[in-house]
């Protein structure tokens, strides 16, 4: 029995990843104004952890820290058409990276699992 | 419960979350420092008690990190610390001014000999510390330090800075100072002994001594790929190296070297006029996007502007080089 985290690659899969999904993220018109003024190597870490999260690899997200860490991009706007963007670019990224559609839908499921704490409802 | 510090015979409580170089400075002490992100290195202490935590430690050498020396800007301790400042002797080499050359209207040259073994990478940045480390800045080295036994900095003048403006005017040949370091990612290596793959490197001011010194070190180590170098500037007064460059494009078939400037009243042959990140993405053009390593230095704008520029046409991440740049009186 494999886990989610081996069937897509593991970190080599997560460094593969990184590029092609927070590329699309900045192309986004809908999401890329988040990123303004943010450092690029520090967001490529940050989006690291946050894949290695989604596909269910080891991580140190708490609920308590993804409710801070988005608190100032709630009170920016962001909403649930966002993080449906976001939910949509993990799973275009996967396909290109030839991941089976039960394992993207599994990513999907975790990523919409975090949904509440990131909008810090 | 917030960590108190001791430092200098008193004992300061910090506030929660605070880190050890806002605590001093919010309790009036003159602690050096610049970048306040954990780049620069200005701030560096040393603790004699407790542990600072490897937050305040990343990107110190090893040597640096056994004697539990840390970065004040980014250390919120977990427990209390004894803290002080570096002495020179433990973290610095004394330097002489062996040169000082002027190389346009608001930029010297100035060339210094360690006293002892100093082993750093072109393309790397120091410290520069004078007065007994009460000024310290951070400068790039623009030269093949292995090879001439000194290391060339590009100063540019700051109105009013502490450093550049006693480099213009006081500084000369004689003269001692102490050097740090070296810190920073901005430099030439191989990718697992391929040495074929195509690198441009952009830069504004005085950004262009950490490209000059990749681009010396890539020669140096034998570099086939083609290499593009571009210096920006607003005007044709503010760019430097111009025939240096020339002529080193003029001895490497794979190297070349265009100076680009915003403002400038007509056409020049040789020189592109207009904006520095549009004529990074057509130079960028035919090269493997692949392959290609980036490298951007100088002014923050405009080093973001281009990192996220060529990462949209398909560079990879770990191919995008630069070195955060800070100004400061």
């Amino acid at each position: 029995m494999t886990t989610l985290y081996e069937r897509l690659g593991g970190q080599p899969a997560v460094d593969a990843a990184v590029d092609i999904f927070y590329r699309k993220m900045l192309a986004d018109d809908k999401v890329s104004g988040f990123f303004e003024g943010t450092d690029m190597d520090k967001q490529i870490a940050k989006q690291k952890a946050f894949l290695t999260m989604v596909f269910g690899g080891p991580n140190n997200y708490t609920g308590k820290n993804m409710r801070e860490a988005h608190k100032p991009l709630v009170a920016k706007g962001l909403n649930d058409s966002h993080v449906d963007a976001v939910i949509e670019h993990l799973g275009s990224t996967l396909k290109e990276l030839g991941a089976a559609d039960a394992d993207i839908a599994e990513v999907a499921a975790i990523a919409n699992g975090a949904r509440n704490d990131v909008l810090n409802r | 419960m917030a960590a108190k510090l001791s430092y200098q015979g008193r004992v300061y409580e910090l506030q929660d979350g605070e880190t050890v170089l806002d605590g001093l400075q919010r309790h009036g002490q003159d602690v050096p420092s610049s970048c306040k992100a954990g780049a620069c290195q200005s701030c560096l202490m040393q603790t004699h008690k407790g542990n600072p935590g490897s937050k305040a430690q990343v990107g110190l050498k090893d040597t640096l990190k056994a004697q539990k020396f840390f970065l004040a800007c980014q250390c919120v301790p977990n427990e209390d610390l004894n803290v002080s400042l570096p002495s020179l002797a433990d973290t610095t080499i004394p330097a002489e001014i062996v040169g000082k050359e002027q190389l346009c209207h608001n930029v010297i040259a100035l060339r210094l000999k360690p006293s002892s073994d100093f082993t750093c990478r072109a393309g790397q940045y120091i410290n520069l510390l004078r007065e007994n480390g009460s000024v310290i800045r951070s400068y790039s080295v623009a030269n093949l330090p292995e090879q001439d036994g000194v290391l060339e900095l590009h100063i540019r003048r700051i109105d009013n800075g502490a450093m550049s403006v006693w480099a213009f005017d006081k500084a000369e040949k004689g003269d001692q100072v102490h050097v740090r370091g070296p810190a920073g990612e901005c430099f030439y290596v191989a990718a697992d002994g391929d040495q074929s793959f195509p690198i441009l490197l952009a830069g504004t001011g005085t950004g262009l001594a950490p490209l000059e010194g990749v681009v010396l070190d890539a020669l140096a180590q034998g570099h086939k790929g083609d290499i593009r170098i571009l210096h920006g500037a607003l005007n044709e007064k503010d760019l430097y190296h111009i025939d240096m460059l020339k002529k080193l494009a003029k001895q490497h078939k794979n190297l070349t070297y265009t100076p680009c400037v915003l403002n400038m009243e007509q056409d020049k042959p040789g020189f592109h006029t207009g904006s520095l990140d549009q004529f990074v993405m057509h130079i960028m053009e035919p090269l493997d996007k692949t392959t290609l390593r980036t490298y951007f230095c100088g002014a923050p704008d405009m080093v973001n502007l281009l990192k996220k520029k060529v990462f949209l046409a398909g560079v990879a991440s770990k191919n995008i080089f630069s070195d955060p740049f800070i100004i400061k009186n």
